[in-house]
């Protein structure tokens, strides 16, 4: 028989981002929600399951970013009804912060309309 | 650009997209019809500029450009990600293309030459295309 011993290697990401009622009306609450300039994002979660219209996740490299204006610079969708996750093992890295909305919009440039029911958003980073 | 689309077996539901060198002209309903998205493989690996891959799933014929896509992923330059959604994301049409800024009004072209794998499944596809591997008879 053989025994081996293995160290737990370092946790992948170190910060778990846990919105409960994301949205895009009360936007100073998605801006830099990693609190940090820089690092990697490793998943993102949108459950939707509360509403039976589609959202979409936006997000915005950036320190704080204004829904409606900012162009974001990825978008999540999940399905009405629906929750969805997107990993990236290898990690996806940020520069100036990460900033997000959630909305039922699907456009950029027009007001952004709040899910009507609430809706999670975890992020590990 | 050349886009191949095989299925991995007639008997999975299961059918990947491969585009070699995906550009600001459209790939539209690359599927063929509805399914469930599982995975974009974006390799920039020989681009010199961040490129923006945009989906389009819940139209059948968008344009690049007045079209709002549903998904956008990053891909830096010089890198290639893989991102992965493990329950899938369902669609009705399957569309991409990519470009060198995320806004959706942007067509500029990406530098380098960027390949773009998807994975999904189109189990309706498969469920109409079977033939019966026994046919139980009376005689």
């Amino acid at each position: 028989m053989a025994v081996y011993r293995i160290s737990n290697p370092t946790a992948l990401a170190t910060t778990l981002v846990f919105d409960s009622n994301a949205d895009a009306s009360n936007d100073a609450d998605g801006d830099n929600v990693t609190a940090a300039t820089s690092g990697s994002i490793y998943m993102i979660q949108v459950d939707n399951r509360g509403n039976s219209t589609a959202v979409y996740l936006k997000i915005a490299d950036a320190s704080s970013a204004t829904p409606g204006s900012t162009v974001p610079d990825m978008v999540f969708y999940a399905p009405a009804s629906r929750s969805a996750t997107y990993t990236l093992p290898v990690g996806h890295a940020y520069t100036a912060g990460v900033s997000i909305w959630c909305t039922t919009t699907l456009s950029n440039t027009s007001s952004q309309s709040d899910p009507e029911a609430e809706v999670e958003v975890r992020i590990m980073a | 650009m050349a886009l191949t689309v095989s299925k991995f077996d007639r008997s999975l539901g299961y059918i990947m997209a491969v585009e070699t060198d995906s550009t600001n002209s459209i790939n539209t309903d690359v599927f063929a019809g509805d399914g469930k998205l599982y995975s974009v493989d974006v390799d920039n690996t020989s681009g010199s500029n961040t490129c923006y891959v945009k989906l389009y799933i819940t139209g059948y014929s968008p344009t690049l450009g007045s079209s709002t896509p549903n998904i956008i992923l990053r891909c830096p330059a010089s890198t290639r990600q893989v991102w992965t959604v493990p329950e899938g994301v369902d669609f009705t049409s399957l569309s991409f293309a990519s470009t060198r800024n995320p806004a959706f009004s942007d067509t500029t072209a990406t530098a380098g030459t960027l390949a773009v794998r998807i994975v999904a499944s189109t189990e309706a596809v498969a469920q109409k295309t079977y033939s019966p591997l026994i046919a139980l008879t009376t005689d």
